[in-house]
């Protein structure tokens, strides 16, 4: 391959007009948590727990959190501590550093107290806290053995699980590891998309950092990650899609040779693409028809809302390009032709639109059943090259296999077996290897053949088992 | 040996072995505290750096030297301790968790530039030997970075670090979320969540603890925009015969070629590029005034600068073609892209690390002096210039004369010799200089008023650069009359010399003009043998007649004139070096004459001698000499 110029994909990208980031919830909700819980408990040590100045403080504690609930639209705070850090549901609090000192007596007391999670709810009242600072005063005599027990309607205390060490240092173990990276995403961009439901703007920097880990895996991995896909492991919704899209786009970016920045990119731009149509603020033409004009409009027009929603960063300014480029090409009435060589969307358009497509059809929607996904890639195939870039298609086909990785096929030897890597992709070469994965037969002899090894010749697929005929369902392990 | 023996040897031996543990766990905690301190110096050059690196831009001249000099101290480190990892606290760094190597209070600026990479999640990075100039550069801006907020939604110091891509460089943060409270649409907490995911994919025969919470409806095509929907509908409509599988194989082979292509396209960013700044200028031109107007010029000019920040300078000067041929579209909106990127691209402190790109990195020249053209070039110009006038040491001094060549267009010519400009010795210094380094001089309009004012200026050095300057102005007549000649004949030995020789290379009339009225007049006062003699040689090469007009001078009388006999000596000597057949007789002549001066006997005849030439004198005119 010719050695790659970089330009505009490998920027880094900045707010540098003096305006900060947005800030995240925990930032702001997290240190008024924790200071007004560090000066409840230290009134309590120095004035006793029935002083008329820790009624005060709850109080004013209270007013602050009602607004506070409401301005993020939340019914509960979990505040956790570490012998490091404090968490507000599980997003790190970060605090300048002098508040971060004074707030070591507030850790200490709670971790010593065998405790490391407070919940407060919606409704809270100023009694409420009052009683936990007696209760903290209990302990501290030595009349209540910890605080875990204590528990108020709306005010709960608790050990949680697995806060001990801030970094897990418990054995990995590698494979589930891998599927952890797939497993976190889907959640993160669930939690992401039910945010932005509620009208927030969230940061997506965790699902970033998933996706750069899933970016490092890909040499390794990119067949375990497509078998996971195929597992259909939560429902079709349109967080699993977006997530699917991510992943398919990636596997695709890096079989065409993108750097492991721009395959990071390509997956952050599929997630976040239709972020304006998650927050239901769309307003667009339910149907368009061929030779319509207004097609520009409707792309325009979601296009500006969806500016508004991103900040000034590089990902934000690509998913406008593939969302604008939907309505390809621009000011002329809508094509037949979406794809075409000498007027094309872009590479990463073309790419997105083939990994979104092949989801659609392989995970299925309400009214539309989920396709094998030989029969998907068939819908790919007859619009290769009125809507779908040829040259991509093949790759896809041929990467991701007209028999992908985690699907259960039928061998023409009468064998079952499941397809546990993609085929090997050559290229000049006269005929691919896209009909010839790597399989593990299924049963009791069970044993690994390529079949595109000269060896195995003889052997064909005969067709994907769809998942409702099998009995029982192929471990994510037998990927590996 | 006795079991006592045994035991008490054993015994001997254990603590022996204990002694070596206990005496190498000290020596290592001596290096550990040595390694520390000297980490403590190489954290407050960090400090330093973050602080320079906050005011000017990365590869300002400044913040370049400054780096160099500290991954030099670092890689000196590095080499002597092995790779260091350094563990992040609240308020300090430790060498590998365990002593503190820095902190606020061990800060010389009192800063702690550690705590917000912290709170984003870093527990700890290392450095290894080979770190270099770029890594460190980088590695520092991001933590200036994330300190001023300046990054976007996706990133935090994780991620920007991943991207860092510095082989020398490692790290490792936190997950970012831990147990958290109950997550309402799952029911759950996101790291159960996360772990029933997982166990589904491990047992996915099991009950899906998630699905029975809120998983009751998948999505629709509602939730699909109208031109996917559309595209759904279509491949619905279309039936295409299955084909087999060997038909596949045949049918999807890729060829590298086309491959190569794709990635060729990725890799050219002009469309790209191109198709963004389309995007964006369709939101400018559809609603000019709105907040998504405003917010599509925000991003054309936060991509463009960071095009600039990774150095992509080709891709700048794209985007800036491509807003140029808009200027009228873009004038009409609330915030004016281009005028944006002309404020900030022409600060003075970015136009320093532009120019010190145009220095360090020659085959980027091009396409930076398109970049500084397409801006705004009367500004460029006026930054050169106060540069260029600036008294003291001024960095990349080579090039900015080529540059300033560059982007001054004619109608711009004038402001490079004004004559409030041309009084500045160090300006005039400065693009004489650089006159020297830029091809074809003599075709740039200002080269002549710059070279006619340092001719004519004072300080002889300004005058030497000025004649060393390959331009028609020094040849020509007009300078050699007003300039050469009057130098020929005053100021220090190298000016005349210079002069001299410019005036016989191009002017032999003026020259021999001068040679005659200073030399053969007498007028040499000042000058050196050397000077004299080299004037004489290149007179006589010249000149017909010069060996004749010499020889008169040689054939001098009389014991008053001094400065007529010194003339005849040089004169003589010259003569004879170009072989002159006549000269001996005369200075013989002039040895034994009872009119000539003693001296002058006595130095013609050394002279003779010491050519080699006959002397032929009386001895007792020897004998009156001596006394």
């Amino acid at each position: 391959m010719s050695e790659q110029k970089t330009t505009i994909q490998e920027t880094l990208f900045s707010v540098e007009d003096g305006s900060k980031r947005q800030v995240a919830m925990s930032d702001v909700v997290g240190p008024v948590l924790c200071t007004y819980m560090r000066r409840l408990l230290r009134q309590g040590q120095m004035l006793g727990a029935e002083h008329n100045q820790i009624a005060v403080t709850a109080r004013e504690f209270v007013v602050l959190l009602e607004e506070m609930f409401e301005e993020h639209e939340e019914d509960s705070f979990t505040l956790q501590m570490t012998h490091e850090n404090f968490f507000l549901s599980g997003q790190l609090i970060k605090f300048d550093v002098r508040a971060f000192e004074r707030l070591e007596t507030l850790r200490k007391a709670f971790l010593e107290s065998q405790v490391n999670q407070v919940e407060f709810k919606k409704g809270i009242g100023a009694g409420e806290l009052c009683e936990l600072v007696v209760a903290a005063k209990m302990v501290e005599r030595g009349d209540l053995p910890t605080l875990e027990l204590f528990k108020q309607p709306h005010l709960s205390i608790s050990m949680a699980n697995d806060i001990d060490d801030d970094v897990k240092s418990k054995e990995k173990d590698d494979h589930r590891d891998v599927i952890e990276v797939y497993a976190g995403l889907l959640i993160k961009t669930l939690l992401y998309f039910s945010k932005l439901k509620r009208g927030a703007t969230p940061s997506t920097r965790h699902i970033k950092r998933l996706l750069q880990k899933l970016s490092d895996r890909l040499d390794t991995h990119s067949d375990v990650f497509v078998g996971l896909l195929h597992m259909r492991l939560l429902p079709a919704q349109e967080f699993v899609h977006a997530a699917n899209t991510a992943v398919l786009s990636m596997v695709m970016a890096k079989a065409v040779g993108l750097t492991r920045h721009d395959v990071v990119r390509c997956g952050m731009t599929a997630i976040s693409r239709d972020i304006h149509r998650v927050r239901g603020m769309v307003e667009e033409d339910e149907e368009i028809e061929l030779g319509a004009e207004s097609h520009f409009k409707t792309n325009l027009s979601s296009v500006m809302t969806l500016s508004q929603m991103g900040t000034n960063d590089l990902v934000s300014a690509l998913r406008l390009v593939t969302t604008y480029e939907r309505g390809f090409p621009y000011n002329k009435p809508l094509p037949e032709f979406w794809y075409h060589e000498n007027m094309k969307p872009h590479l990463l358009s073309r790419i997105i639109e083939i990994a979104s497509h092949f989801d659609i059809w392989t995970q299925g929607m309400e009214g539309r059943a989920a396709l094998t996904a030989d029969l998907a890639l068939h819908n790919l195939m007859a619009q290769m090259g009125t809507y779908y870039d040829p040259t991509l298609a093949k790759l896809f086909i041929n990467v991701v296999g007209v028999y992908p990785v985690g699907s259960t096929v039928d061998l023409s030897t009468g064998e079952r077996a499941l397809v546990i890597r993609s085929p090997v992709m050559e290229l000049d070469v006269r005929l691919s290897n896209a009909t010839r994965p790597m399989v593990k037969t299924l049963g009791q002899s069970a044993r690994i053949m390529d079949l595109s090894n000269q060896e195995h010749y003889g052997v064909k697929v005969i067709r994907i088992v769809p998942k409702e005929e099998l009995e029982s369902q192929p471990s994510a392990m037998l990927l590996f | 040996m006795s079991s006592r023996e045994a035991a008490s040897e054993v015994e001997g031996q254990d603590e022996a072995l204990l002694g070596d543990a206990i005496h190498e766990r000290e020596e290592e905690k001596r290096e550990r505290q040595k390694l520390s301190s000297e980490l403590t110096l190489v954290f407050n050059a960090f400090d330093r750096l973050a602080n320079l690196m906050r005011v000017y831009p990365k590869r300002h001249p400044l913040v370049e030297t400054l780096t160099e000099q500290v991954a030099g101290i670092v890689n000196a480190l590095l080499a002597e301790h092995g790779a260091v990892r350094v563990t992040l606290h609240a308020s300090e760094l430790k060498l590998d968790g365990l002593d503190v190597c820095f902190s606020r209070e061990m800060s010389e600026r009192d800063d702690y530039i550690w705590y917000e990479p912290y709170a984003d999640g870093l527990v700890w990075f290392s450095m290894e030997e080979g770190l270099t100039t770029k890594e460190l550069m980088n590695l520092i801006d991001v933590i200036v970075r994330v300190n001023a907020g300046n990054v976007g939604e996706d990133d935090d110091t994780t991620t920007l670090l991943w991207e860092l891509d510095a082989p020398h460089v490692d790290f490792e943060s936190l997950e970012g979320f831990v147990d958290g409270g109950v997550i309402d649409d799952l029911g759950c907490t996101e790291p159960e969540a996360v772990d029933h995911v997982v166990e589904l994919a491990l047992n996915p025969d099991d009950d899906n603890p998630l699905l029975g919470s809120m998983f009751v409806s998948g999505m629709s095509g509602d939730d699909l925009d109208v031109f996917t929907r559309m595209h759904l509908q279509t491949a619905d409509r279309m039936s295409m015969p299955r084909m087999a599988d060997d038909d596949i194989a045949y049918a999807f082979g890729i060829d590298r070629e086309a491959m190569r292509k794709l990635l060729d396209e990725w890799g050219s960013g002009l469309n790209l590029e191109y198709r963004l700044i389309e995007t964006l200028l369709s939101i400018i031109r559809t609603a000019p005034k709105s907040s998504a107007g405003e917010k599509a010029s925000t991003i054309i000019t936060q991509v463009t600068m960071h095009l600039l920040d990774k150095e992509e300078i080709h891709g700048v000067v794209v985007i800036l073609r491509l807003l140029q041929a808009r200027r009228k579209l873009l004038s009409l909106a609330k915030a004016d892209p281009l005028a944006n990127l002309v404020e900030r691209l022409t600060a003075p402190f970015q136009l320093e690390a532009t120019l010190n790109l145009f220095e360090k990195e020659p085959e980027k020249r091009d396409d930076i002096a398109t970049m500084l053209m397409l801006l705004s070039p009367s500004k460029v110009q006026a930054h050169l210039l106060t540069v260029l006038t600036r008294e003291g040491q001024v960095p990349n001094e080579d090039t900015l004369v080529m540059i300033l060549r560059k982007v001054t267009s004619e109608e711009m010519e004038m402001a490079l010799t004004s004559g409030e400009i041309l009084k500045s010795a160090a300006y005039l210094r400065r693009m004489l200089f650089g006159l020297n380094r830029i091809e074809d001089p003599g075709g740039w309009g200002p080269s002549t008023r710059l070279v006619r004012a340092g001719l004519g200026h004072a300080d002889d050095q300004l005058k030497m650069l000025a004649m060393s300057v390959e331009h028609p102005f020094v040849e020509s007549g007009s300078a050699a009359e007003a300039f050469l000649v009057p130098m020929s004949m005053e100021g220090g030995t190298e000016v005349r010399q210079r002069a001299m020789a410019l005036l016989a290379r191009h002017h032999q009339p003026l020259f021999l003009k001068s040679v005659k009225e200073n030399l053969l007049e007498g007028k040499f006062a000042g000058r050196s043998h050397g000077e004299v003699r080299f004037l004489l040689r290149t007179y006589i090469e010249h000149v017909p007649s010069a060996p004749e007009q010499l020889r008169e001078m040689v054939d001098v009388s009389g014991v008053f004139n001094e400065d007529a006999r010194e003339f005849g000596k040089l004169a003589a000597m010259t003569l004879i070096e170009h072989g002159d057949d006549e000269v001996a007789g005369l200075m013989r002549a002039r040895a034994t004459s009872l009119w000539s001066s003693p001296t002058l006997k006595k130095s013609y005849r050394d002279i003779l001698e010491t050519m080699g030439l006959e002397v032929a004198v009386e001895a007792d005119q020897v004998e009156e000499e001596r006394s």
